[in-house]
């Protein structure tokens, strides 16, 4: 039956989290931006608090090996808003799995699940998942992803350059794309787990960014870097040839949702800040009115539209129920939903909206990337018309 | 959460898109032109008995939440928005009986409808739309005086029922619809609709300024975005067809992502504005907080996705969009009207705008 309401456990989850991004994320948000770094003390004070969740709703792990709808999908979304309202930067330091979860949790064994997640949850300390895909010379054309994973005895031996991988430097388990068979194509892709340390891997360049300035966004050198056999994510079963890319379109199908509700939450904190805004301001510059209300009428009814798509990708997801369409109709329109938002505000608050005093710009610099991470705006399109007209070329 | 649509919900759309797909399709071009629902298409309709929810208490076959009145609403126009505007006229005032009328009022009424009688809702205005809110016309004493538009004709013998402001719903027993005129319209021509004179018309109070007064017009106005959803639809799915089949360049032009990402583009947006009405329906018949926001949000939304699929639809046909041997000129016109006769960007925003002004609520 139609219903839209989210359960006690999740709406207590969604009050926990806006609480924490009130008090903790939001007052750190500008500081954080303009030194382009936070502090150890915070990562370890934002892992411990977020680790009090645990006792809202239960984390990944407790999902894993059920038949049953899980609900790591709404969880995601839910939260993932809440999160990135308060600020989207400081969230991406928050010690977690990060990519690594949905890409473990789809595609892993239960052996994998178990021990990967673990080295995250149960390590001491804070700390890190990262997933590594993109390449110099190739995002969204998987097939022209270039590390290579040749197989030597009950090794793998990883080689090529991963760019822009978020959280990459300090992550305790990575999860890297190569290729098993170059002249496959997208066929021959598959997952692989490298843990923090693993000779042969080192870090390069650390990207300067127009936004997420304080999020970690690392170059990945593998050269000659040596990995259990079984640190192919889906165990023997990933051999199969007809396994190919679809672990990581898999992941990719888990994770969209949850970065499109994040792309709203900047939206409706751009949204919100420039609704409070208007509400002192406005009297005093009365001309604008008709034009500021219409315009926040629109941003409301953009990130309604946008939330509901991304929560039907979720539900899908933890209904198992496939998802790909759905996850990239959720992923195309947030973050353009929510971009819009950010222009909005900035044009309406004028000269303020684009001083560094009020935060309305940050938001405008951070939205970007989510067009075009994880999938850009335009490869979710290529996925959408595929579903719809078939593969016509 | 749970967005899995009911068995019941499930058959009868079904059985409505069968019939949508077989009988209202054929029938749309000669409706459009005759400028009514044939006859029989009517006829035809009541014998299923879906198009006007009724309590079984008053004959009916049971009455329909907001989600089901949106699903069946999306089917029928589906097949042709003009035949769904007309023919759901009488489900409309059903519905809004049933949420707000005394059991007196319904009890009078209600047996007609559910045997298949005519009806209409008597809304939109020039200035107000078909803003709830801010409805000019007046009920001073049981007197109408104003002016209403797009009201489907519910036939001589039909239940005429007004709204105005407060907002109040009247039920109209006495006076001659002398001033009634037939509109001329760019669109939703297979419904016909009167430009009626209420002045000197003779009205019995349904209900004035309560919640359930309220509810019943926002349910009212699902329908509308409904049959927005139903045209927005069958735009997508018309115009995906012809790029998988239409060659240029030696290749199908969905092939091209100067098509296939507009037909992308329509069906997200179809999907988050059905999504947006569902919630709102579903917020509506909860008594939920904040469903009347829910409700303008989603008709706005309902209807710009209508508007943007049908004049998508006819760029990917190109030429052969613009002549009248398919449908999607029909929809592009059917589209503006519903745009415009519900003016719900105007009303929705409207709305939505008064609580971001200082003193608006949280």
């Amino acid at each position: 039956m139609i219903d839209f309401a989210l359960d006690d456990r999740m709406e207590a989850l969604r009050e926990f989290l806006h609480g924490f991004a009130v008090d903790e994320l939001r007052p750190r948000a500008r500081a954080a931006d303009v030194s382009g770094t936070v502090e150890p003390e915070v990562i370890a004070r934002l892992g411990e608090m977020a680790g009090d969740r645990a006792a809202i709703v239960p984390s990944l792990r407790s999902d894993e090996g059920h038949d049953g709808p899980r609900s790591d999908g709404m969880v995601a979304v839910v939260g993932g808003e809440e999160l990135a309202w308060g600020d989207a930067a400081m969230i991406l330091n928050i010690p977690g799995p990060g990519l690594v979860g949905p890409s473990i949790s789809s595609a892993g064994t239960p052996d994998q699940q178990r021990r990967f997640l673990a080295e995250i949850f149960d390590g001491a300390g804070p700390r890190f998942g990262a997933l590594a895909v993109t390449e110099a010379q190739a995002g969204s054309d998987v097939s022209n992803l270039r590390t290579t994973a040749v197989r030597d005895g009950d090794e793998w031996v990883l080689n090529g350059t991963k760019v822009f991988c978020t959280n990459g430097a300090r992550a305790d388990v990575l999860v890297v794309n190569a290729t098993i068979d170059p002249g496959a194509g997208r066929s021959g892709q598959r997952l692989f787990v490298v843990l923090k340390g693993t000779p042969g891997m080192a870090v390069g360049r650390i990207e300067r960014k127009l936004g997420l300035t304080a999020s970690e966004t690392a170059e990945l050198v593998f050269d000659g870097c040596r990995i259990p056999f079984d640190h192919i994510v889906g165990g023997e079963e990933a051999l199969r040839p007809a396994s190919g890319f679809k672990a990581t379109l898999r992941a990719f199908d888990a994770s969209r949702p949850g970065v499109a509700a994040m792309a709203i939450g900047i939206g409706r904190a751009a949204f919100d800040y420039v609704t409070e805004w208007s509400r002192t301001e406005i009297p005093r510059h009365a001309r604008r009115r008709p034009f500021v209300e219409a315009r926040l009428a629109a941003t409301e009814r953009d990130l309604a539209a946008a939330r509901g798509l991304a929560r039907r990708a979720a539900w899908m997801a933890d209904n198992r129920i496939p998802n790909s369409k759905e996850a990239s109709m959720a992923k195309a329109s947030g973050p353009r939903a929510a971009l819009r938002a950010c222009v909005s505000a900035i044009e309406i608050m004028g000269p303020e909206g684009y001083s560094r005093e009020h935060l309305v710009e940050k938001w405008f610099r951070d939205i970007k990337v989510y067009d075009i991470f994880e999938g850009t705006g335009q490869i979710q399109r290529v996925v959408i018309g595929r579903h719809i007209l078939g593969r016509l070329d | 959460m749970d967005l899995r649509p009911t068995e019941e919900q499930q058959s009868l759309v079904e059985v409505l898109h069968d019939f949508a797909a077989s009988e209202v399709r054929r029938a749309a071009r000669a409706c459009e032109e005759a400028g009514e629902v044939a006859g029989a298409l009517r006829a035809a309709l009541v014998e299923i008995g879906v198009s006007t929810g009724v309590a079984e208490a008053f004959g009916g076959q049971g009455t329909f939440d907001a989600v089901t009145g949106l699903m069946i609403a999306e089917e029928l126009a589906w097949g042709d928005p003009g035949v769904a505007y007309s023919v759901l006229a009488p489900g409309v005032v059903a519905s809004v009986l049933q949420r707000a009328a005394t059991p007196e009022q319904q009890a009078d009424l209600l047996p007609g409808l559910a045997a298949g009688g005519r009806a209409a809702l008597a809304l939109t205005e020039r200035e107000a739309g078909a803003d709830i809110f801010r409805m000019d016309t007046t009920a001073d004493t049981g007197r109408l005086h104003g002016v209403k538009y797009a009201v489907p004709d519910p036939g001589p013998a039909g239940s005429l029922i007004v709204v105005a402001e407060g907002p109040s719903i009247w039920r109209v027993v006495t006076g001659a619809w002398a001033e009634a005129v037939a509109e001329d319209k760019l669109g939703l021509r297979s419904a016909r609709t009167l430009k009626l004179g209420l002045d000197g018309m003779g009205a019995e109070e349904i209900g004035t300024g309560t919640d359930d007064v309220v509810a019943a017009l926002l349910a009212a106005k699902l329908v509308t975005a409904g049959i927005a959803l139903g045209l927005a639809r069958a735009a997508v799915e018309y115009a995906a067809a012809y790029a998988s089949e239409r060659t240029a360049f030696g290749r199908p032009i969905g092939a091209f992502q100067g098509i296939s990402f507009m037909i992308a583009d329509r069906a997200t947006d179809l999907d988050a504005a059905r999504l947006l009405c569902w919630e709102a329906g579903w917020a509506l018949d909860a008594a939920r907080p904040g469903a009347d926001r829910l409700v303008m949000a989603a008709c706005g939304q309902a209807v710009a996705a209508a508007v943007a699929a049908s004049d998508d639809a006819v760029q990917v046909l190109g030429g052969h969009g613009y002549m009248r041997d398919h449908p999607v000129e029909l929809w592009y016109r059917d589209a503006m009207t519903l745009a415009t006769l519900d003016a719900p960007w105007l009303i929705g925003d409207l709305f939505l705008a008064g609580r971001y002004q200082a003193g608006g609520l949280p």
